[in-house]
Order: structure tokens, then sequence, then C-alpha cells
């Protein structure tokens, strides 16, 4: 039971000025921390973004920064453009009952060159199909078989008389002025050579193909290397044609040299 | 205006809400409208800045009750290391004189029962509440206001009050 009475405390009259500048604490400081202060979920997601970005334009430059000069090495070990050429050149040779094999020995050198003097004019086209027209060109029946008779394994017999050219090695043939555009576009190149029967004559009078390596050392130099082959072998000095191909086949530059068997 | 609630009232709602008695516990301990007026900023400043969450209303209103006690005590004990130049410069709280009005007559009681009688018979709190705004005991607050009562009785001149 509450009888005091305390009307002047309860309806004591409080001045407009304390309670407007407890509202004020409400709007200004507020729109102040709003300059200075970030909050911390968009601060998170503006470090995580600064990483996506870097992340990102790393991957960018890495894309944009020139490969290596060597082109990877690849060992035909009679792939699919290798086996289209042996087919279709072998095609008149299995006709005749002429081994199969690419590689050229001596022993079958006889047998061929006596196939193709009756072969050549009636099958001209014994190129590689992947590239018909650029193909080495048939040879001439009327010259060759004196000189077949003379160096029945196809091999002159004094090599350094010819003009001085890339050496054969064991390392292979160093091809110089091919255009690194031609090279460079496709990821995988194979070569072949064969040999270019109007140049001078070799004795060949079939169009063997010997299948190579290329590495691309740069500067338009490339190096084929018969490495892995034994047909280097039966090269000689002479013209080649040295075909350049991709993985499909097709003949992406070709150059004709001649080398020196040494 | 604000976006922040406390117990369901904006900041605006509970500073127009509890500003009596914020503003009465504040001229009931320091008996001078400067001072108090301190204390009334502080007390809501504070209520702004922590933004607690309140169970309810009377939450809300106990809380305030205590941060204004203890922003009194705090101005109080700042003030007795300070040497006032002169007494008169403080605008002293003051009410009629009127028999059937006594709060003049509690201004008159010491601190410790004036804070127990105020909050027992202006903001009707039971003892226990106040035992717990104080944080005292119930006893304690028990002979606090019968003391006070007593005191207040001496004061007015008048019957002793329940």
């Amino acid at each position: 039971m509450r009888k005091v009475n305390f009307d002047s405390i309860e309806n004591l009259e409080i001045p407009d000025s304390w309670v407007e500048k407890a509202l004020s604490l409400n709007s200004e400081p507020k729109q102040k921390k709003s300059i200075f202060t970030f909050p911390v979920f968009y601060r998170n997601l503006a470090y995580v973004a600064c990483f996506i970005a870097v992340c990102a334009l790393s991957v960018a430059l890495y894309s944009l920064i020139p490969r290596g000069d060597i082109l990877p090495i690849k060992h035909p070990d009679v792939s699919a453009t290798q086996n289209n050429i042996t087919e279709t050149t072998n095609n008149d040779e299995t006709q005749n009952g002429v081994s199969q094999k690419p590689t050229y020995t001596p022993s079958e050198n006889v047998k061929e060159t006596e196939d193709d003097t009756q072969n050549s004019t009636q099958d001209p086209t014994t190129a590689p199909t992947t590239k018909p027209t650029q193909a080495p060109k048939p040879t001439e029946p009327e010259t060759q078989p004196d000189d077949d008779s003379t160096k029945p394994n196809g091999q002159p017999s004094n090599p350094s008389v010819f003009p001085d050219g890339p050496d054969i090695t064991e390392s292979g043939v160093s091809i110089g002025f091919v255009p690194e555009s031609a090279l460079c576009g496709s990821s995988t190149v194979y070569c072949y050579i064969v040999p270019d029967r109007e140049g001078v004559m070799s004795g060949e009078t079939d169009p063997t193909i010997y299948p190579a390596n290329v590495i691309y050392v740069g500067d338009g130099n490339v190096i084929v290397s018969f490495e892995g082959y034994k047909s280097v072998d039966a090269l000689v000095s002479d013209y080649y044609n040295f075909y350049f191909t991709n993985v499909n086949g097709e003949i992406i530059f070709e150059e004709t040299v001649y080398v020196t068997v040494k | 205006m604000g976006d922040k609630i406390f117990a369901a009232l904006s900041y605006e709602e509970a500073i127009n809400q509890y500003k009596r008695t914020v503003a009465s516990v504040c001229l009931m301990r320091l008996k001078n409208h400067a001072d108090a007026e301190d204390c009334f900023q502080n007390t809501f400043f504070k209520l702004y800045r922590n933004s607690p969450d309140f169970e309810s209303q009377e939450h809300l209103k106990a809380w305030l009750i205590r941060v204004a006690i203890n922003e009194c005590n705090r101005l109080l004990r700042k003030s007795k290391r300070l040497l006032p130049l002169t007494y008169s410069d403080k605008e002293t709280i003051s009410f009629p004189y009127d028999k059937c009005d006594i709060s003049w007559a509690l201004l008159m009681l010491d601190l410790k029962y004036r804070q127990v009688l105020f909050l027992y018979y202006v903001e009707d709190y039971e003892v226990s509440q106040i035992a717990q705004i104080l944080d005292k005991n119930e006893n304690t607050v028990k002979s606090l206001l019968r003391r006070g009562r007593e005191k207040l009785k001496n004061i007015y001149g008048g019957e002793s009050y329940e």
C-alpha cells in the first residue's frame, strides 16, 4: 500500500534538448562510420576476387608465352602416315612379288629396279598418296638401266665427288631455311625423304621412302634424324625431296636438298 | 530513423518511453540538472552503442536504471576529486513545497535511502527487483526502506506511511 505522493517526480519535465541530443546519436555518427568502415564480408570477397583475377591472369599469360623451339620427337614406327605411304608405294611391288619392306637394301634394290623399269611407265604415281602432285617424279627408264648395270646396289662408287651439301651422319641431316610457320603450326611433324630422280644420277630407279624424325632447332633449321631406322645405311649422296607431314599425312612443307653421304 | 530495435522498441521509442525514468534516477541521485543531463546522455549513448538484447521492455527499463545509476556513481566519484569553485554554480533541483507531495523531502535523504525509496515508490519496483537492480541483498533493501521511511517521516513531519 503505497500512499506516498511523488507526483512532482513522476511528472518531471524533461528538457527537449536532452532528448534531441540523445536522438542525434542515432543518425550522425552512422553516416560517418559508413565512409571509413568496409564490411568484413565484402573485404573478404574482394580478397577472393583478387586471387581469382591473379590466377586467371597467370593462366592467360602462360598461354601467351611462346613455347620452346624443340618439336616433340616422334618415332613414326610405321604410323598412319607411313603406312599410307608404304602401302601405296608397295602396291605395285606386291603385285610383282617384291618385298613390302620400306627399308632399302641392295639385294632388294636389284629386283625393284628391274620391276620399276617396267612399271614406271605404267604407274608413274608411286609417290605417297598424301600428296600425289608433290610426290617424287617418276624416273626416266631410258637412262636408268645403264647406271643400274654399273652400280647394281644403287650407290655411287665415289659419293664424295658430288657437290657439297648437308652431310648425312648418324645424327641425321641438318636442313636449313624451313619456314618456322610451316612446322610450328603442327604439334607433331613427321618426315620422309625420297630421292629426286631429276637430280644427279644415283642409280636409284624407284622412289624409295625413308622415314625419319624431325627435330626443329629454330631459325629455320631442322635436323632430320634417322635414328631408329636402318634406312640411313642405304642412302647415297643425291638430291632428296624432304617431305614434312602432319599426323594426318598431309604434306605441310617440302624441300629438295642435295645431301652427301660420308 | 534508426534501425536498431530494443525489446520491440526503436531507439527513438525507447527514449520517449523511458526518458522520464532515466532523468528521475539521475536527478534524484545527483540533484542538479547539469550532471543529470550528462548521465542521461551517457545512459542512452551506451544503449545505442552496446545494443544489448533484451528479453522484454521490463528488462530494458531495469537495464537503463542500472546504467543510469552507474553513470551517476561514476560522476560522483569523479566529482569527489574535484574542488568546486562555488557551490552556487550548480543549478540544483528543487521541488515545490507541498504537503501532498513529498518529493522535496526525498531529496533531503541520504543517497542510499533516496534511491531505494525512489525505486520503490516512484518506479513501483518490488523489493526483490530493487535488490537485483542495485545488486544488494533483499533484506538490505528492506532495511533501507524501513529506515528511509522513518527518516522521511522525520523530515516531512507527518505520520508514517506504508
